[in-house]
């Protein structure tokens, strides 16, 4: 099991560049995923760990070995980095059956047929597919396939195991169960894990930390609350979870919303924020309704019933909000309230 | 046929009814009746019903030798063009080529040229006194060509380069809309790359390498115009030109019966082998293709890189540009055997076969309107087919796909012989016949590429909701004006394609041409080869310049036309 490191990773085709200075280190065991929207380079720096990419600058490092680094000239193909891959289209092959599929890696290394197929036998048990060796992939669900191509990856016993979108075409009840069975194998195994994927949920589900990219550039990299909690820029409040914005200026108690001196928000506003506006970021469920008393006066908008929480759209002026509350808070359309905002962030 | 009558008119009002009933019947008319006079007449032995031809043509030795012959040089084309067009399809789609996007393109450019010319071309540089083999005698002092093309082995050799486009087109799409994540997948497992195309890439090629393989055993056992101009000077028979000889130059009684015997068997043996091609490859075709279009999986050749370009250099050389250059040089030459040197050159052959010659005039005016009538009719006829098969519920709909399609399946000799076995008497009631007429010709070119019309206008009209004509009937249009006014702008693409994949064959057809053409009704194929065969080389060879170039012309008009969609 070893350790991941990406130095200020560069790669571009031609005249774009879709990752820049991408530099990453992940410990041994570690479950990291690369988080962004599609587009934002996540799959090329995966590709660049496995080797299907060569970056254009930057070093790419596997355990202790130096895999990619063209300053040096240095460049070990795939088939000689030793990762277990699982790619996002499964490519599990179909003219073999599931048994064949998943023993290659081992056949490939010319692994004695007895030892080959309790290996074989051990990963699909793990992978619970045991009894569905004999059978060819187009016989197989979406989901089985995966399991497959799961198999395959870990049947080599890899010190690294990496993992492209690979949830995004199941159903989202099978999503779920793939998700904790992918934590349950990584603790098993111990096997150190990057994992791509466009979802957020998903990545603070599953990740020890993650990597926040946006157009070929890193956001912010942290455990999960963190990147929750205080998250670095705009962006990733944006794209992590709910988050509601509006602009605001300074004031001497706090702040006011912008265009609305009446307004006050007693929240100071940090020293690092450049005078005049600034966007304020707050989440739904730090934000507290009440019928008489609070900051900001506001009427409701919508009532929407989630079962264990009730989400209002509320209106502050002109600001629409998202607010979530306890299933038990009751407000109806049309009333006016108050708003009270028990945290903020602030970005430029 | 009462009940399927009274159905569809019920169903598309009375328009519909007798459009969609003349249809069928112009089908019956051209395609079944035909076929049926063939088979008919292969038991017809001294004009009784006997099994005799079917006995002379698989015991006499004669016949039997033939039968051989064409599968011999069937299976060898077959498989020399399947090893020759994958390599190439490989080399192109999987490998770092210097100037891949140029190859690409000019590994195709043989397609362009029709088969019976390039024979005619490689019979000027390596007959027994080609400008190759003169140059060869010439230096070294033999009094042997270095090879004499005729036969067996020159036959075997140009068919490879005229067909080997088939296996090249069709494995480069393939190997090109692989996901290349199956390959990814390997070399992750740890698989060097040459391993994962042998262990990988291959077998999940094979069912489509083996279909293009049957593709050309098939074209290869139809063509005529390659085993005539190579086989005939050294009595090397196949099917194709026994049954030609049969009908135009035997005296025998009972030849048109041995004719359509041969016709059948040759026709079993291409109707098996497009089963096979249907059935169980075509089964055997691993869905591979990709979603997303993804950059596919390249070897770099590194210090092989300067032979492969070499190779593939050599391999446009031959089969492209020697042949063309050929035809050329003898186009210009004031008469063949003289050295083909600028002394030597002038211009009369195009003079005389264009402005002076009226039957060559003729050949290229008949050919043009031959051409365009055929793809026009099979449009509208094969649209009008087309609609039956995917619009109605008719319960015969697919034995009508069968029907349609059978003509294309079989070798155009066969559909020749059809024709004349079927016209050869004059119409009942009109009493005027047919054959010896330009119409023949006509008639015989829509049955056989019909296949092409219903299959193009298939695609489109599977896509077009039944609504949008309910919309228009609610409308109060009948069903011909809602046919005309919505189903054929919508399906326009479909016909387009169609239209040119029947235009461009019939203008370049020998092979029924040859069997049905009569004075004044020759086609600028019947012209070339008839040219040549009498000994009017430079002739042949300018009105063949003459016809490439057109093509070539017609070609890039349909390219620029459809923004590239269509043609070569």
């Amino acid at each position: 099991m070893a350790q991941i490191k990406l130095e200020n990773a560069t790669k571009s085709f031609g005249e774009s560049v879709a990752v820049r200075d991408f530099t990453v280190t992940v410990a041994d065991g570690e479950f990291v995923t690369f988080l962004g929207p599609s587009g934002c380079g996540k799959t090329t720096c995966l590709r660049m760990v496995a080797g299907f990419i060569e970056p254009s600058q930057g070093i790419v490092q596997i355990g202790d070995r130096v895999v990619s680094d063209p300053g040096r000239g240095i460049f070990i193909p795939p088939e000689m980095r030793g990762v277990g891959m699982v790619f996002q289209s499964y490519a599990v092959w179909p003219h073999m059956k599931v048994f064949d599929n998943v023993a290659y890696p081992l056949k490939i290394k010319k692994v004695p047929r007895n030892e080959m197929r309790a290996r074989v036998e051990k990963i699909l048990s793990l992978t619970k597919m045991a009894d569905l060796s004999d059978r060819y992939p187009h016989q197989l669900s979406g989901g089985q396939q995966q399991r497959v191509a799961l198999a395959r990856a870990l049947v080599m016993t890899p010190e690294v195991l990496l993992l492209d979108e690979p949830l995004s075409n199941l159903d989202a009840k099978l999503r779920e169960e793939m998700r904790i069975e992918l934590k349950e194998l990584q603790s098993k195994t111990g096997v150190t894990v990057i994992f791509v994927t466009h979802d957020q949920i998903e990545a603070m589900v599953m990740s020890d930390r993650v990597v926040v990219m946006h157009a070929g550039v890193i956001q912010q990299i942290g455990p999960p609350s963190v990147i929750y909690r205080r998250p670095a820029n705009r962006f990733v409040a944006d794209f992590i979870g709910v988050a509601n914005f509006f602009e605001v200026e300074r004031s001497d108690s706090g702040c006011t919303l912008a265009g609305d001196p009446r307004s006050v928000i007693p929240i100071r506003v940090p020293d690092t924020m450049t005078a005049g506006r600034t966007n304020l970021m707050v989440r739904p469920e730090d934000i507290h309704i009440d019928k008489v008393r609070g900051d900001l006066p506001a009427r409701i908008h919508q009532k929407l019933f989630l079962g264990d929480a009730i989400l209002y759209v509320v209106d502050v002026g002109k600001t629409r909000l998202r607010v979530k509350t306890g299933a038990q808070e009751n407000f109806e359309p049309e009333e006016p309230v108050y708003l009270t905002l028990e945290q903020a962030h602030f970005f430029s | 046929m009462q009940a399927g009558g009274l159905f569809l008119k019920r169903f598309k009002g009375k328009s519909g009814g007798i459009v969609l009933s003349i249809a069928i019947l112009l089908l019956l008319v051209l395609v079944v009746y035909p076929l049926a006079k063939i088979l008919y007449q292969s038991f017809v032995f001294d004009a009784q019903l006997s099994l005799k031809n079917y006995i002379k043509a698989l015991s006499e030795k004669g016949n039997y030798l033939i039968f051989l012959h064409s599968m011999e040089i069937s299976l060898f084309s077959a498989v020399l063009s399947t090893l020759i067009g994958t390599l190439l399809a490989w080399v192109v789609a999987r490998t770092d080529l210097p100037y891949v996007h140029l190859f690409r393109t000019a590994f195709v450019l043989p397609f362009v040229i029709p088969p019976f010319i390039g024979a005619l071309a490689w019979r000027q540089l390596l007959g027994p006194v080609g400008y190759l083999n003169k140059l060869y005698m010439y230096i070294t002092g033999a009094t042997e060509p270095l090879w004499n093309m005729y036969g067996a082995d020159g036959i075997v050799a140009v068919m490879v380069l005229h067909l080997f486009p088939l296996v090249y087109i069709t494995v480069l799409g393939g190997l090109e809309r692989m996901n290349p994540e199956l390959e990814e997948a390997a070399q992750a497992s740890g698989s060097p790359v040459f391993t994962v195309m042998r262990q990988i890439t291959l077998p999940l090629m094979l069912p489509t390498i083996a279909s293009s393989a049957v593709l050309v055993f098939i074209a290869s056992i139809a063509n005529f115009g390659i085993p005539a101009i190579l086989g005939f000077p050294e009595n090397y028979f196949v099917l194709t030109t026994r049954i030609y000889e049969a009908i135009t130059r035997s005296a025998e009684p009972n030849s048109l019966s041995l004719a359509a015997s041969l016709s059948v068997l040759l026709s079993l043996v291409a109707g098996s082998g497009l089963l096979l091609q249907g059935l169980y490859l075509k089964r055997k075709e691993y869905t591979v293709l990709s979603g997303k279009s993804m950059q596919p999986n390249i070897v770099r050749l590194r210090q092989h890189r300067t032979w492969v370009f070499l190779v593939c250099v050599a391999m446009v050389l031959i089969t492209s540009i020697a042949p063309l250059v050929a035809i050329l040089l003898t186009a210009l030459t004031r008469a063949y055997g003289l050295a083909p040197v600028p002394a030597n050159w002038t211009l009369q052959n195009f003079y005389d076969v264009l402005f002076i010659n009226p039957s060559a005039q003729r050949a290229i005016r008949n050919s043009l309107l031959l051409a365009l009538g055929a793809a026009t009719v099979v449009s509208l006829l094969g649209s009008i087919i087309a609609y039956i098969i995917v619009k109605t519920k008719l319960r015969w709909r697919y034995l009508l796909d069968f029907v349609s399609n059978m003509p294309y399946a079989l070798p155009g000799t066969v559909v020749a012989v059809a024709m004349i076995l079927a016209w050869l008497k004059p119409i009942p009631f009109l009493d005027v016949s047919l054959y010896n007429t330009v119409w023949i010709l006509l008639v015989a070119y829509i049955a056989h590429y019909l296949a092409f019309g219903v299959r193009t206008t298939t695609g489109s009209l599977a896509q077009i909701h039944p609504s949008l004509e309910e919309v228009a009937r609610n409308s109060g249009a009948s069903w011909l004006q809602t046919f005309r006014d919505v189903v054929i702008p919508l399906i326009r693409p479909g016909l387009f394609a169609g239209w040119f994949m029947v235009f461009m064959p019939c203008l370049r057809e020998l092979t029924i041409s040859i069997l049905l053409w009569s004075a004044g009704n020759e086609t600028i194929g019947v012209m070339v080869f008839n040219l040549q065969e009498s000994g009017n080389t430079v002739a042949s060879a300018a009105l063949s310049v003459t016809m490439i170039v057109f093509l070539m012309a017609a070609n890039f008009v349909v390219r620029k036309a459809t923004g590239g969609r269509l043609g070569y």
